[in-house]
């Protein structure tokens, strides 16, 4: 029994301390105190998630009206816009089985950008895509690269960042983007549902069937940023286990292979995520 | 009676607010040492999912209890003590684990239940309500044949937990850390940023005030004996 005394030690009698012990015991409901446990303890522990089989994921809910229209804001911009968007319609070509990659013309580097090895402007880096070749390597410049893939997907990297992109044409089955260096965006849509994305970055293998995430890579580590469905990775050697990011929630992890980080979606990621995923939900659905 | 130093924590393996004795798997139950061990706060920090499940065990019942008693509402309580565990858990890659567990989850408890109450003017009036009001505010039955024949346990129960509700905030927040989350002094004080002396004499200060209410029911003299 608690010990009840005063700074002096005085102490009460056994009379008080059985009354104190009578003090009801407050319970909330139950319904609050299972729900409570299932949010705290659903905290995606890297340890703790079960295992999920890659790829079983549910696609992206989410239908956001489309209402921002994005605005290239000189004269040029609209000009080399144009030329690249020109060149799109004419080398472009999409069928619903083998699927390229293309850029978006809304959203083109206005800065050089390397592709294969190869700086290339704007109008450039548009036919780079649609003449056919598919380019492997890229390295943005000061700005970001959009591609799309046909209704399934858009991807964004942003500026200082290096990607390499699968083989291609896309025929719907497995589809892998190796994130090297900065910050890869990916938004899918409705018609990527039963199709797979893998994604590689210098620490883990993401698994994706439908979702809106980013990585973001560093000195440091690999963030991994969830906005929407649920991102599966397969986690360092060292880890040996597979572990799952949810929506609203993002995972830190090291080079070094430090324990890994895991936190609500920052300051630093989210919003730039949303703002990616509104706009490329107007593309795609 | 066990007969710790007024600077010693109260045994925790029981506490009178929920029952006489909790089981170690019950929710709410108090904690029996295994929070203190430094495996048990490192595998907190890197959110493994059974120390996550045994945390909530040990705490949600204990921090909701406090809650409800610091502000008084059932609902508000339920909200408060949502956003406690939401921020431990958003808190805890960054907690340290040196640390001793209830003052970090106290601390945090308190915080959000002084932001409610900044939030909630309107009941400055019961947090500010004066010691001599006590009796007034919650009148205790009267007649039968002596003090502890006159109320059955859950009379009693019920008279005291109205005194506890109606102390004020800074004497109730000392007596539920000091006696039902079974905290030092020392930790207390840390939690509502007073020095040690403080808190003793606001923890004193309780103690006489509920020997007080409930001098009549159960008969005790000013000195605390029946």
């Amino acid at each position: 029994m608690n010990d009840l005394r005063d700074d002096q030690g005085r102490s009460f009698d056994a009379a008080v301390e059985r009354a104190l012990a009578s003090v009801p015991r407050l319970a909330p409901r139950a319904e609050f105190l299972r729900d409570l446990e299932a949010r705290f303890t659903s905290v995606a522990s890297p340890r703790a998630v079960d295992a999920p089989a890659l790829g079983v994921f549910p696609a992206r809910a989410s239908q956001r009206a489309s209402s921002r229209p994005r605005v290239l804001g000189w004269a040029i911009a609209a000009g080399i816009a144009a030329v690249a968007a020109s060149a799109l319609a004419i080398f472009g070509s999409r069928t619903s089985d083998t699927l390229r990659w293309a850029p978006v013309a809304g959203h083109l580097p206005l800065s050089p950008v390397t592709v294969d090895g190869r700086s290339v402007g704007p109008a450039e880096f548009a036919i780079a895509f649609a003449n056919g070749t598919v380019p492997h390597t890229l390295v943005t410049g000061t700005d970001a690269v959009w591609l799309q893939l046909g209704e399934r997907m858009v991807c964004e990297l942003a500026p200082g960042s290096e990607a390499e992109l699968g083989p291609l044409p896309y025929d719907g089955s497995s589809l892998v983007i190796a994130a090297r260096k900065g910050t890869l965006r990916v938004c899918t849509g409705e018609e990527f549902v039963g199709s797979k994305l893998d994604v590689k970055t210098p620490d883990f293998d993401l698994a994706i069937t439908g979702t809106s995430f980013a990585v973001d890579i560093d000195d440091e580590g690999t963030c991994v940023c969830c906005l929407e469905g649920r991102v599966v990775m397969k986690a360092p050697a060292a880890f040996d286990e597979t572990w799952a990011v949810d929506g609203g929630r993002m995972c830190r992890i090291y080079h070094d292979e430090r324990a890994p980080k895991w936190d609500e979606l920052s300051q630093k990621h989210g919003p730039a995520l949303a703002e990616f995923d509104h706009l490329a939900d107007e593309l795609i659905q | 009676m066990a007969s710790n130093t007024p600077t010693d924590p109260p045994d925790q393996s029981r506490s009178p607010l929920y029952g006489v004795e909790s089981d170690r798997g019950e929710v709410g139950a108090h904690p029996h040492g295994e929070e203190r061990s430094r495996e048990f706060r490192e595998k907190l920090r890197a959110l493994d999912r059974d120390v996550l499940g045994r945390f909530y065990e040990l705490y949600a019942l204990r921090v909701y209890n406090y809650v409800r008693r610091m502000v008084g509402e059932d609902q508000v309580a339920e909200d408060l003590t949502q956003e406690i565990f939401m921020h431990v858990q958003r808190s805890l890659p960054s907690y340290d684990p040196a640390r001793e567990l209830s003052p970090w989850v106290y601390t945090l408890a308190t915080n959000k239940v002084r932001d409610f109450w900044r939030s909630r003017k309107n009941l400055d009036h019961l947090r500010e309500r004066s010691l001599e009001e006590l009796d007034s505010a919650q009148p205790i039955p009267d007649g039968g044949d002596g003090p502890m024949v006159m109320l059955e346990s859950k009379e009693l129960g019920e008279v005291l937990s109205h005194a506890i509700d109606a102390l004020p905030e800074a004497l109730r927040a000392t007596l539920l850390l000091r006696y039902f989350e079974g905290l030092s002094f020392d930790a207390i004080a840390g939690i509502l940023e007073r020095n040690e002396d403080a808190v003793r004499k606001r923890y004193s200060r309780a103690l006489a005030e509920l020997r007080r209410v409930l001098q009549k029911p159960l008969g005790l003299t000013d000195g605390g004996r029946a």
